[in-house]
């Protein structure tokens, strides 16, 4: 038995050793009840075990529950008590152990102790050590069985053992939550600061990358004012002190065909035109000295191939402390175009008021010669060159004849002479409407037409056709003493003249055809109009001697012989006479109708109303047995000729007051009427009427209606009456009744649908 | 020498309206001195006392000149101008009876300072009656020029 017994108490030892290693491994509470407390199972017999921590502040302790192997336990409880409660207070507060085996069986030594908790009523067997770290109790361990009597004096050193090295670890693990609180607050307060210090940092790195963005931006900029001078596309160039150039663009190099070696050094002036370079010296630089800028100055430049490039320079100067001029940039924008451009405009221009010009020629329509000679005058603004010419063909005669001539030199055909066509054109070309160009005279071959440029001193020659409908009418020529002098543009513009004026100069001819035409009818006019006077004056003369000699005789023979002649004698001559008078009276009514019709119209306002009163009172005093009632109604003044509307109311009352002979009263009425926005003046009268179906008989020369026995009359008097009507844009018409009366109309200018 | 006055001179070269003008004018006796010629030039001769008629006096110029414009050789017109345009013969009145009524001569002739104008009627009733009037007018009741004094 001593020997089984000593076995167990050294393995027991063991196993406590084993435990201490392990407690001293746990790094707290969690650690302690997982992988410690399990194993004093094997050291202790035990069904529980708390642990309680004082907190001597707050007077309380803090109980933990490490073991609990009673069934339907929550092993894991953890609360707070006062220290004057339970068997832990007690502990703690005396600081000795506690021990009762059989509590409940009234075990004497187990007599007068505290009331347990209800966590530890069920324990028959207690063992509860206070915890001890130098000197002072920090807690209390309490090792439980339901058994009675289950620890003996062994247990409760073992028991002692175990709490001296819980204490340990409860303190060490107290230290070690101190020292990992103190960790915190280092590495908190680290924390802090090393937050400050990357702060710091990034803004120094900011600072520092700021400074060298700027340092980056800085020579960028450098570079690329550097290279926005040499490669813009201006002209740019900067001069010293003293104006050489010292630095200028790509552009202006490439404008001005220099290279760069050829330039830098040099005065800018050496590169301008003379007139130029004078007016950049005369009035530029004064300018520029005084207020250091140019603005806008149109210069030209000569490139180093001889061309001109027209430019608008601007400068400005740099000014030392001194305010003396150290350095200036010039800037000049090549304009060159834009002054081609308004030079075309300009030729375009003139080039419209030429063509302008010469159709106000053609309107005018005068003479060719003046057209020509004032286009060729026009031309001289568009273009220069040393003769100018304009010929007309006449390709009957095979010659050109000059009719305007502009001259420089005076040599070549003059104006108005005849040169022969084959000679100085080329028709063909021209027929076809080409232009014949020469651009050396001196390259032509040595025949009439390049001898005949040559030897007016011409190299250079244009002939532009003169065509209206594609027939050939002439030429405009212009020469000049240089070679090559006209563009294509020259060429446009000289053909568009040469067609203006091949028109104007047909037109000039057309109007003189007109006039010579005109006037050679009105030649013919007054021709005819002076032969039919003599003819009239004939009539008038050479008819009415003979028939006065015919009655003139027939009467002597009547007076002188009569008794000598029976009656039927006497009845045949008195027959003669009377048919001379007549054919008398014919030939007087047909001289006057012939008179009315050459005689002048003279238009003025005419009264009516005061004519017919004075034709009544001539006509009235004829024959004072008939009985004639003549109304005149209200008549609107007329725009004629008095005397012959005055003739016609003669010839219209003459015929009432004839063919009313038989009626009495006899009623003659002269009226007017408005139809159709028209005056209509008429005269009727109750007579002897006539058959409508004769009316268009009525108004011819020697037209009748009635026997002589019945009314005499020569047939005169209605055409006499149309005539005058006609000739003042008016018309007449009669109406008529057969033995009821008549009535003539007619009015004195033109109708609406008349005209 | 012809030196017998005459009163009128007929230019006229139709001799039917001759014939006829002198028996209208002795109708009225009125005819006792008329010298008929029978153109223009002899006319002018007449009255010029030149040519056929050189040896006439100058002093017995006509009292009437009674003048067709149609004639041959010198027209009427001429010799109206003519006549008119001489100091020594423009106050012998000039009657021009003519069968044109056309406008230019009547014009003409008064421009020239024809002293009457008249239009010879067809009819010799009216004829006769024209003449007798004229001849009246001027050789009767009309106060002729003095003559020219010398």
């Amino acid at each position: 038995m001593a020997a089984s017994t000593l076995q167990l108490e050294q393995s027991r030892y063991v196993l406590i050793s084993e435990f201490a290693v392990s407690l001293a491994a746990a790094t707290g509470l969690d650690a302690l009840r997982r992988d410690v407390i399990p194993k004093l199972r094997y050291i202790i017999d035990i069904n529980r075990c708390t642990l309680a921590l004082c907190n001597r502040e707050s007077s309380s302790y803090q109980l933990l529950t490490l073991l609990d192997r009673r069934p339907q336990r929550s092993w894991m409880r953890e609360e707070n008590a006062p220290l004057d409660d339970g068997i832990h207070g007690e502990v703690i507060l005396s600081g000795e152990p506690r021990t009762f085996n059989n509590r409940l069986s009234g075990t004497a030594n187990l007599t007068g102790a505290p009331e347990l908790s209800s966590e530890e009523a069920s324990l028959h067997s207690i063992m509860c050590l206070p915890l001890r770290v130098g000197g002072h109790v920090i807690g209390s361990v309490l090792f439980g069985n339901s058994q009675d009597a289950a620890y003996a004096q062994l247990d409760v050193h073992i028991a002692s053992t175990i709490a001296t090295h819980l204490s340990l670890a409860v303190d060490r693990w107290h230290a070690m939550e101190k020292l990992s609180t103190a960790k915190e607050e280092v590495q908190r307060l680290n924390a802090g600061l090393e937050q400050r210090i990357s702060d710091r940092t990034a803004d120094l790195r900011k600072e520092i990358d700021e400074h060298r963005r700027a340092e980056a931006a800085l020579r960028e900029s450098k570079e690329r004012y550097r290279s926005l001078y040499t490669e813009t596309p201006v002209m740019l160039h900067s001069s010293d002190q003293n104006g050489r150039i010292v630095s200028v663009s790509d552009y202006w190099l490439r404008t001005l065909g220099y290279e760069r070696g050829e330039v830098i050094g040099q005065f800018p002036t050496g590169f301008l035109t003379d007139a130029s370079r004078k007016h950049a010296e005369e009035n530029c630089f004064p300018v520029f000295m005084g207020t250091g800028v140019i603005v806008e100055e149109p210069l030209q430049f000569r490139k180093k191939n001889g061309e001109l490039v027209d430019v608008l320079l601007s400068a400005i100067a740099e000014r030392d402390v001194n305010n003396e001029i150290v350095r200036s940039l010039a800037v000049s924008v090549d304009v060159t175009r834009r002054r081609q451009a308004e030079a075309a405009v300009q030729r375009y221009t003139s080039r419209l008021e030429a063509l302008q010009e010469i159709d106000r020629a053609i309107l005018a329509a005068r003479s060719p010669q003046a057209i020509a000679q004032a286009a060729l005058g026009r031309i001289r603004a568009l273009l220069t060159f040393d003769r100018a010419s304009v010929a007309v063909f006449d390709f009957d005669r095979k010659v050109g004849r000059i009719i305007a001539l502009h001259l420089e030199n005076q040599s070549g055909p003059s104006l108005g002479s005849n040169v022969p066509l084959e000679t100085f054109w080329k028709i063909d070309t021209l027929r076809q409407g080409g232009v014949d160009m020469v651009e050396d005279a001196l390259q032509l071959p040595d025949d009439s037409y390049g001898q005949s440029l040559r030897t007016e001193g011409l190299r250079s020659w244009i002939n532009v056709p003169l065509r209206v409908q594609d027939e050939l009418i002439g030429s405009l020529d212009l020469g000049s003493a240089g070679a090559g002098t006209f563009s294509s543009e020259d060429i446009d513009v000289i053909r568009e003249v040469a067609d203006s004026l091949a028109i104007a100069i047909q037109q000039a001819n057309l109007h003189h055809q007109v006039q010579r035409q005109a006037a050679e009818l009105e030649q013919r006019v007054a021709e005819r109009t002076a032969e039919l006077e003599a003819f009239s004056y004939s009539v008038s003369h050479d008819l009415r001697a003979p028939l006065r000699a015919i009655d003139g005789f027939s009467r002597i023979l009547l007076e002188d012989h009569g008794d000598k002649l029976d009656v039927e004698c006497n009845r045949l001559l008195n027959t003669v006479c009377s048919e001379a008078q007549n054919m008398g009276q014919l030939i007087d009514d047909l001289l006057a109708f012939s008179r009315l019709t050459r005689q002048e119209i003279t238009l003025n306002d005419v009264s009516m109303s005061h004519v017919v009163q004075a034709v009544a009172d001539q006509l009235g005093s004829g024959d004072p047995q008939r009985d004639i009632q003549l109304s005149v109604g209200a008549l609107p003044s007329a725009w004629g000729d008095r005397a012959m509307i005055q003739q016609v109311y003669v010839n219209l009352l003459s015929n009432a007051i004839k063919f009313t002979r038989d009626k009495t009263p006899a009623v003659i009425e002269v009226g007017h009427r408005r139809e159709h926005g028209q005056d209509v003046y008429y005269v009727k009268d109750n007579g002897v009427g006539f058959d409508m179906q004769h009316a268009e008989k009525l108004f011819g020369v020697f037209e009748r209606l009635h026997t002589v026995d019945q009314f005499e009359g020569t047939g005169v008097g209605l055409a006499i009456v149309q005539s005058i009507v006609q000739r003042h844009g008016g018309r007449i018409w009669a109406e008529g009744v057969t033995g009821e009366g008549a009535a003539m109309y007619f009015t004195l200018r033109p109708g609406d649908s008349d005209q | 020498m012809n030196v017998e006055p005459v009163d009128i001179l007929l230019v006229e070269d139709n001799p039917n309206d001759a014939e006829l003008t002198l028996r209208a004018l002795r109708h009225h006796k009125l005819a006792n001195n008329v010298k008929v010629v029978r153109d223009g030039a002899e006319a002018l001769d007449f009255v010029f006392c030149e040519g056929a008629h050189a040896d006439r006096s100058a002093d017995n110029n006509p009292r009437l000149v009674l003048l067709d414009l149609k004639l041959p050789k010198v027209g009427g017109l001429e010799v109206l101008r003519r006549i008119k345009s001489d100091e020594r013969t423009k106050v012998i009145p000039v009657v021009v009876l003519t069968s044109s009524k056309e406008e230019p001569d009547i014009a003409e002739s008064y421009k020239m300072g024809v002293n009457s104008y008249l239009v010879k009627p067809v009819g010799f009733d009216n004829f006769v009656a024209c003449l007798s009037k004229l001849g009246f007018y001027w050789l009767v009741y009309n106060e002729p020029p003095p003559l020219p004094s010398r």
